[in-house]
């Protein structure tokens, strides 16, 4: 069988979402074990929108206060090395481990796609690195399948816009 | 007039564009980034569409709009339809009514995944091993009778989740054969 959609994005840490691309439309699945599917189809797709969340500022505060803290913790320790070994594992281990893997990641995001009848949040979407590169890959897509290279430029969208309010 | 989204920092409409890419909100100065495509301006195209008159004598007019011209069949009841009044589901034509019928008697677009479920249900049960008496022999079934893609699943099917849900839970049948004759074999002995 002829594989129909290639995977844009898996799950994430905290949404069941995962994003596809199919020939003329992006297919969201919703759920885990019992999915509804939403398609978007390049044609009807009329904004995207990019924004940073705080999510990657505030994971690097938590943990970051975390490992200060454990630093702390171990360093009261000091005369007992077995028992700070074992506590540093655990008490800087893991705080470093979710700090690097967040700064790896990079900064968080949120995406936004519009059509004619929805305004749909891709939640699996969370980081600004990956989001570019889906943007990357799928506007090119969507400009084409509404007859162009590429998406709309301010100079094309002002006079359209402003033209109702100039008639009142 | 672009309908921009809602800020999701202060929950409020106050998104406010500032050119082709940016937008800002005007309640928490947050900014977004934006991709605009010429759909934006398809509510123009859909109002030309809605008055198609009918200049021939003899060509059928959609059910719904007397002045629109029919361009297609609904697929369940027969309706001529107009392209307003169209409704394309993969290669199938429906009215909207028809296909809101269907998507409520069919749950259409919602999926179960027994190629998710599976797996799960011969391992987790692991945990509280006892149970496993009940899911799997419950799993060996239902991964012969689920083992066919879905007709209306649009992704691509894990034949071998399956597959590996039923060695699993093969091996756990065997393991209470085994115990089961064991403890017959003592309880005889």
């Amino acid at each position: 069988m002829k594989k129909k959609y290639k995977k844009l994005k898996g799950f994430s840490s905290f949404a069941y979402q995962k994003l596809y691309l199919g020939e003329d439309h992006l297919l969201v699945s919703d759920g885990y074990m019992v999915e509804q599917y939403k398609r978007l189809y390049f044609a009807d797709i009329e904004l995207i929108a990019l924004s940073r969340t705080s999510t990657f500022a505030l994971i690097n505060a938590v943990f970051g206060v975390g490992l200060v803290l454990g630093l702390i913790l171990v360093a009261g320790f000091q005369d007992n090395p077995e028992a700070a070994w074992t506590l540093g594992i655990f008490f800087l281990g893991m705080p470093f481990l979710v700090l690097l893997i967040n700064l790896i990641k990079g900064p968080s995001c949120m995406l936004e796609i519009t059509t004619g009848v929805q305004q749909l949040k891709i939640r699996c979407v969370s980081r600004e690195r990956k989001a570019r590169s889906i943007l990357k890959r799928t506007v090119p897509m969507i400009s084409q399948a509404q007859g162009r290279q590429a998406p709309l430029s301010t100079e094309e969208l002002q006079p359209r816009s402003e033209a109702p309010e100039a008639a009142t | 007039m672009i309908q921009l989204p809602k800020c999701h920092k202060c929950k409020t409409d106050s998104l406010k564009q500032l050119n082709a890419h940016e937008a800002e909100c005007s309640n928490c100065m947050h900014s977004f980034k934006l991709t605009i495509f010429p759909a934006v301006f398809k509510d123009g195209k859909t109002a030309t569409v809605e008055s198609t008159q009918v200049f021939h004598e003899g060509e059928s007019t959609c059910f719904e709009h007397q002045s629109s011209l029919a361009v297609a069949t609904c697929h369940d009841c027969g309706r001529f339809l107009c392209n307003l009044c169209t409704v394309k589901t993969g290669e199938l034509i429906q009215c909207l009514e028809c296909f809101v019928k269907t998507k409520e008697s069919k749950n259409a677009d919602k999926i179960v995944r027994w190629d998710q479920i599976l797996p799960a249900l011969s391992i987790l049960p692991i945990l509280i091993w006892p149970f496993t008496i009940f899911t799997a022999p419950a799993v060996l079934i239902l991964s012969i009778l689920k083992w066919k893609n879905p007709e209306n699943n649009p992704l691509p099917y894990s034949h071998a989740s399956i597959a590996i849900a039923f060695i699993f839970a093969l091996i756990q049948v065997g393991f209470w054969g085994l115990f089961i004759v064991g403890l017959a074999s003592g309880g005889l002995s």
